[in-house]
């Protein structure tokens, strides 16, 4: 293959991006690694576009090298790369990325071990360029490189725990040397060596005197036994593993692990930390080197307002407790985690961040191991009473800081928490006085929460429940579309406080003031919410269901509601009768709802409402009620038999979402394969018809018009459905297919779904049509999921293989009115008049030749454009095409000296590349 | 502490989400295979991380009154830390961050099992990934907002956070000066250089030092609703100082009768702190013994304006007390309003002007005032008033305002509505700078600041107050309660 444009490249390497895995499967993609590889040695390439190819392997090494062979032979090829580049300042950044995309394959391809040659060379490379300390040979210029190869060497050490540990000795002369920058690099790097070699000297048992001291002699080859096997990397906080070794061994230790500390503050915020971390845990497996070591960073730490450092502190004081914070620091650093949560000039993220940890907060005598969120016993009212939530917080600060109080003022009675307890609920009251009142759907969800977080805490203080139930009714009063959200807060509450009256009393409530309603226009337009609530309060065994019946009793005898007949109002009815007919006090409404049934069966104006009514009055007048309550209970979970007998019991039932559990399938099971049109004939057109119809003559205006009004339809291209190769046996029969629609780019209108009803293997594969409206007239794919169920009643989900749209597809021949008999020469040549190269609009034309003789130019002319010749005499061709939404591209083609000429214009002259393109795409063809 | 990939999203409300930057890490990937064993989960490809973040995030359905799994009410995000549900499982813990139209995406690498669910505290890298985003944040939105402008530093992006973060594991977090390599090290340099870049600019050296308080201040002018004020300050910096690596040490000093400066916060660079500084905090009760400056603050520059320091402090009253009363039904309201300026206050202001907005009351059709200061304005929307009060309150520091509004009837579309401001509950929002001044009496200047270089560099220092959310409310009408005191 032809080396690539940078353009080509660009263009290729951002639809790899966009999609990488259905690239990769692509059959384009074939060759695509190998392309990569050879051409980021080309040299007409630009660096920028060789640095993006890089990228590709460092971002998706394993789509690019599947296997561990493609992986070592790439790698070979990047190093020779990287060995054969002059070390100029101007190409460092290639040379930086070159060493990333090689670690990256090498790691992700398991190919970092001994027996990779490229992964020794790797290696070495990397410890020769970190040895240029203070840029001695190599200059300054190349400083990036040196901390790249200092971060690869890192990254190793982290995959590959113990990889440096017998070059401690090295690597902290480096460090100490490096004064430039790049030293912070050099000592991370150290640090995490440092941590492995002696988390592998733990792991040993009972290490020999002097293994220390070897430990930080070292200065060896790399460990390449630490490669073997990378599923072995310890947790941070599993196990504890520690040594015990005597002041006497751990003295140069210690004054290690003071230098690195002492030069801690001229890194960056996340190196500290990531130097603090790995120094933790030196010192927690050491146990005789004590953890005072880092008193020294304290303060700087405790005045920070970088997030990192601040997060390194909480992390010593989690580790250490009490070994390195006394119980006055201890107290100390609650108080300023409490004033970062509300500290005014940190963003809103990172003191919710601080809000959790105060809740998870490690305390040196912790009262109890709950793993949930714990109040620090430290913690005390007044030091949270400047945490009050106001309605100007944002809305997830607000609960996270009405949680934190409610937590607060119910772990400390008082006079004070009894106060904070009414704060509280006047905050809830002012969220409360924003609901239904233009807010957003954010403050009524959040009311919802705050008033769930106030139950959960409070539930016991009757004077604010309350007030909250008499709130919350009047709420419902003025704004019955709240209903879901009520149904919601009841159905949580139940689930949170299983014992608590307090959900069967507001529903209760609720009932009692629905059905003392009267069956006004109002009622009847809320009605549907009524309803739902109704259904769920009588699944309220508490709460007698005699006034609910007689209210829908009412509200049936409304004369408009039954002649209407609608469905799902009374789909929504029968929900509240099929709760009532479970009722444990179904008796004491046996009569009234035998009475409403019977009503509805025989006044309903909706057969299938009439068919349930009639099934339940059946089961209420001849099954009891026990068998009554498994009938109507019948799970579709299981029994794949009942799964169909459902429906005809059930009205809503939150059980079919089980079945509706949408399954991905496996692999693609489907494909779209475009109809192919056989239409090859020329058509013909009597000579004389030109003069006829000059009266009925078609003007442009009226030409665009009709393009316009059309433009939906203008468009349709046909598709097979059928099976993507061989199918499991379960998707041999599919039904209800439904095929979804994504639009790549923004060129066409999104297109509707379509739906198919079945599809059997060995059966003729259905035609769909897709309705494609064009914005812009050019090529582009469809992307295509499709959901479908299986005979077992399952729903499935698969992705469809992208369809292209080719731009020949894209072509539509001149359309013909039915108003209007209009003669398409006529129209062509009035177009070809207007469509004369015009420098104010888009109309251009052009000329496209191509060598072939007169029976060939018939031949393409036949077999390509058939639908679109307007006319056609001597050899001269007239060909149509528009190209919707209101595009054209007119063609005049003959012989001349054995010469096709195609003459071509246009109104949109963006179009012309394409159409050059597909011409000689099937000029080549004869 | 590492993390395993990085995300921009991009999202309108209406309009489809699209990825705007990407970038994940196969290495650490593998690591956290190795780590999370059978609870781990795959990323999965850009488009569909899109789709699940959006859907956690509450931001598809957008018309729908209730869907279950965005308004449940026992689903409380209590962080930007979330959990998505993707095709392999839940994918834990992505931190994102939304930023204008933008979703700052990180997930950083957990180095346990995740089942059962670590709390963040103990999620080394979860910081890192705050401050990693929080420097990506900063770069998108550093210079103009113009489509273009934008475009151009999204397409900077890739290279500058391979820079920042290589394989994962993050070296630095600001994009907009990442060390540039071009100071040499002297042979006999004996110390190490930070890893920050540092100034070196040529010209003359120069070191600013900028103090921004902001107040804040919710007034009622109600016996049970007590007035809550607040200040807070930023203390900015830029030095263009000529060696290599500077130490720099700016004091901040305080009048006899200044408000000491509480929950001070440092920039990292600061190579120390005297912890006699830190023990003002606004949490803790403190004693009157407390410590009141000079804050000194060593540190070595980073090359660009950079936040020292922030602090906030307990001034005894608010710049300007005020109040409102605003009376009336139907289309007439009667309002009266008075302002004084608290004579300890710097009588001199760049700008002063009080906003009178009335909601959900229609427009404003006719207007009888009197004001004994300034000048009054209706604004175009006819639902503002706008009193301009100027450089100066005349010497009785004290002003006022009354006037009789009638409303029109009728409604028009683009009426202001607002959940709180409803019936009379109405508030007057003061915004005002006054040059030159601290409310905490705060300063700095030639004498405070110490550099250790060759020539003596200038100093210019300069400090401002300005109003932030400074409310006062109709007394007349209920008010939305700020500042609840349990301790009174």
């Amino acid at each position: 293959m032809a080396e690539r444009s940078n353009s080509s490249w660009v263009r290729n390497m951002a639809s790899f991006s966009a999609n990488p895995k259905s690239f990769i499967l692509n059959a384009t993609a074939e060759g695509f690694l190998d392309d990569l590889l050879k051409d980021l040695n080309s040299e007409s390439l630009s660096e920028q576009t060789k640095v993006t190819m890089l990228n590709l392997f460092i971002e998706y090494p394993t789509l690019l090298c599947p296997d561990k062979t493609s992986g070592e032979v790439s790698t070979e090829i990047l190093m020779n790369i990287l060995q054969q580049m002059s070390p100029s300042l101007k190409s460092i950044t290639l040379r930086c990325h070159l060493l990333l995309a090689i670690e990256t394959i090498l790691i992700t391809t398991d190919n970092f071990n001994w027996s990779c040659k490229s992964a020794q060379d790797f290696a070495s490379l990397l410890m020769h360029i970190i040895s240029d300390v203070n840029d001695m040979k190599q200059g300054a210029g190349n400083r990036p490189l040196r901390v790249m190869a200092c971060e690869c060497l890192r990254e190793l050490e982290n995959c590959y725990p113990g990889l440096l540990s017998q070059r401690l000795e090295q690597l902290y002369t480096l460090q100490q040397q490096e004064r430039s920058g790049a030293h912070q690099s050099y000592l991370v790097l150290y640090s995490i060596a440092l941590k492995n070699a002696i988390q592998l000297l733990a792991q040993k048992d009972g290490p020999s005197h002097g293994a220390f001291k070897q430990m930080l002699m070292s200065n060896d080859s790399f460990l390449w036994n630490a490669t073997k096997d990378m599923k072995e990397l310890r947790p941070a906080s599993g196990e504890q593993l520690f040594l015990l070794p005597t002041n006497n061994e751990t003295k140069e230790l210690k004054s290690i692990l003071a230098l690195l500390l002492e030069d801690s503050y001229l890194l960056t915020s996340v190196s500290q930390n990531a130097l603090f971390w790995q120094i933790i845990q030196v010192v927690a497996m050491v146990r005789t080197i004590s953890p005072v070591l880092f008193k020294s960073q304290l303060i700087r730490l405790f005045g920070t307002k970088d997030v990192s450092c601040f997060h390194s502190i909480l992390q010593m004081k989690a580790v250490f407790t009490d070994s390195l914070f006394t119980a006055e620091d201890e107290n100390f650093l609650l108080q300023r985690l409490v004033g970062m949560t509300l500290h005014p000039l940190l963003t809103t993220p990172v003191k919710l961040f601080y809000l959790d940890c105060l809740l998870h907060f490690p305390e040196n005598r912790p009262l109890n191991s709950n793993p949930g969120e714990n109040l620090p016993v430290l913690l005390t009212v007044q030091m949270t009473s400047c945490l009050f939530p106001n309605i100007f917080n944002d809305c997830r600060t607000m609960l996270c800081r009405q949680n934190l109080l409610s937590m607060v003022y119910l772990e400390n009675e008082g006079f004070h928490a009894e106060r904070g307890i009414g704060y509280l609920f006047q905050h809830l009251m002012s969220l409360y006085s924003m609901v239904g009142k233009n807010t957003s759907r954010e403050i009524t969800a959040t009311f919802f929460r705050a008033a769930y977080l106030f139950v959960r805490y409070f539930h016991f203080c009757e004077k604010h429940m309350e007030n909250l139930t008499q709130n919350l009714l009047d709420l419902y009063k003025n704004n019955s579309s709240l209903a879901p959200y009520f149904i919601n807060l009841i159905n949580e509450i139940q689930i949170l406080l299983e014992f608590q009256a307090w959900p069967s009393f507001l529903c209760r409530a609720i009932q009692r003031q629905i059905v003392a309603l009267p069956v006004d226009q109002l009622t009847l337009k809320n009605l549907p919410w009524h309803l739902k609530v109704l259904s769920r309060v009588a699944q309220e065994n508490m709460v007698p269901q005699t006034c609910a019946v007689m209210f829908l009793r009412r509200v049936v005898a409304h004369p408009d509601l039954c002649t209407r007949g609608d469905w799902g109002l009374g789909n929504a009815l029968l929900s509240v009768c099929k709760h009532i007919l479970q009722h444990e006090h179904l008796d004491k409404v046996f009569m009234p709802l035998a009475d409403l049934l019977q009503y509805l069966m025989h006044h309903f104006a909706d057969i299938d409402i009439q068919e349930r009514s009639r099934l339940y009055y059946i089961l209420l007048t001849n099954v009891s009620s026990d068998k009554l309550g498994k009938i109507l209970n019948m799970s579709p979970t299981g029994d794949q038999s009942k799964t169909r007998s459902l429906s005809s019991i059930m009205t809503e039932s939150e059980n079919f979402s089980t079945l509706l559990t949408i399954h991905n399938t496996e692999r693609m099971v489907l494909q779209l394969c475009p109809v192919l049109d056989h239409t090859k004939i020329l058509p013909t057109y009597p000579e004389a018809s030109t003069e006829q119809n000059k009266e009925s003559e078609y003007s442009l205006e009226e030409h665009y018009q009709y393009l316009a009004d059309h433009r939906t339809s203008l468009l349709a291209l046909k598709y097979h459905v059928a099976f993507k190769g061989d199918v499991g046996e379960k998707y041999q029969k599919l039904f209800c297919i439904v095929l979804q629609f994504d639009l790549i780019d923004g060129l066409y209108e999104p297109i509707d779904n379509i739906n198919v009803s079945c599809l059997y293997m060995g059966r003729k594969p259905p035609v769909v049509m897709v309705n494609l409206v064009p914005k812009e007239p050019y090529p582009s794919y469809l992307g295509i999921n499709a959901t479908f169920s299986t005979q077992d009643g399952l729903t499935y989900h698969t992705r469809l293989d992208p369809v292209p749209v080719t731009f020949p597809e894209l072509f539509v021949p001149f359309p013909l009115p039915a108003s209007c008999p209009l003669d398409k020469r006529c129209l062509f040549d009035k177009l070809w008049h207007g469509l004369k190269t015009d420098d104010l609009k888009d109309n251009e034309e052009s000329i496209f030749c191509y060598k072939m003789s007169e029976s060939s130019l018939h031949d393409v002319v036949q077999s390509n454009f058939s639908r679109f010749v307007v006319s056609y005499h001597g050899h001269e061709y007239k060909i149509g095409i528009v190209l919707p939404p209101r595009f054209h591209i007119l063609l005049c083609s003959q012989v001349q000296d054995d010469t096709a000429q195609f003459h071509i214009r246009t109104d949109n002259w963006k179009l012309l590349p394409y159409m050059n393109a597909h011409l000689l795409d099937v000029s080549a063809k004869t | 502490m590492p993390i395993r990939g990085l995300w921009i999203l991009h999202h309108r409300p209406g309009a489809q989400g699209e990825v705007k930057f990407s970038r994940r890490y196969p290495t650490v990937e593998k690591r956290a295979k190795a780590f999370n064993k059978s609870s781990y989960v795959d990323i999965p490809e850009d488009g569909d991380l899109l789709k699940a973040l959006l859907h956690e995030l509450g931001l598809t359905d957008e018309n729908k009154n209730f869907v279950e799994y965005r308004d449940n009410c026992s689903r409380i995000s209590k962080t930007n830390v979330h959990s998505l549900m993707v095709s392999e499982g839940n994918l834990w813990p992505v931190l994102a961050i939304p930023s204008s139209d933008f979703i700052y995406v990180c997930l950083p690498l957990v180095e346990q099992p995740l089942m059962p669910v670590p709390p963040l505290i103990g999620i080394n890298s979860i910081s890192e990934a705050f401050a990693l985003l929080s420097g990506m944040m900063q770069f998108v939105n550093s210079g103009h907002n113009t489509e273009a402008d934008i475009s151009s530093r999204f397409s900077q992006l890739p290279l500058l956070v391979t820079q920042a973060c290589p394989l994962g594991s993050p070296v630095d977090t600001n994009l907009l000066a990442l060390p540039d390599n071009l100071s040499n090290v002297s042979s006999n340099q004996t110390f190490k250089s930070p890893a920050w870049r540092t100034s070196k600019q040529k010209g003359k050296p120069q070191i600013e030092v900028h103090i921004t308080e902001k107040v804040t201040s919710t007034q009622y002018d109600k016996k049970d609703d007590s007035d809550m004020w607040q200040v807070y300050g930023t203390v900015s910096c830029k030095c263009n100082l000529e060696t290599i690596s500077p130490n720099v040490i700016v004091g901040l000093n305080l009048p006899a009768n200044g408000s000491p400066l509480q929950d001070i916060l440092v920039h990292p660079c600061v190579t120390s702190i005297d912890s006699s500084m830190l023990i003002s905090s606004s949490v803790a009760a403190t004693d009157d013994s407390a410590f009141n400056g000079p804050y000194k603050f060593p540190f070595i520059p980073p090359s660009d304006l950079f936040q020292l320091c922030y602090y906030t402090s307990q001034v005894p009253v608010p710049p300007i007390l005020g109040f409102y009363q605003l009376k009336g039904d139907g289309h007439e309201l009667h309002i009266s309003a008075k302002l004084k300026l608290h004579e300890s206050v710097k009588n001199g202001f760049d700008y002063c002007e009080a906003q009178i907005p009335f909601f959900n009351k229609g427009q404003i059709k006719h207007c009888e005032y009197k004001v004994s200061h300034g000048q009054l304005e209706l604004s175009k929307e006819k639902s503002l008033i706008v009193w301009t009060i100027g450089q100066k309150f005349p010497k009785s520091l004290e002003i006022s305002l009354s006037g009789t509004l009638t409303f029109s009837s009728e409604e028009h579309p683009n009426d202001p509505v607002n959940p709180i401001c409803v019936g009379n509950t109405a508030y007057i929002k003061l915004s005002f700078r006054i040059p030159d001044y601290s409310l905490t009496g705060c300063y700095a200047d030639q004498h405070s600041v110490q550099a250790f270089s060759t020539t003596k560099p200038k100093v210019i220092a300069s400090r401002e107050l300005i109003s932030a959310d400074y409310y006062i409310w109709n007394s007349q009408a209920p008010a939305p309660n700020i500042g609840r005191s349990l301790f009174d």
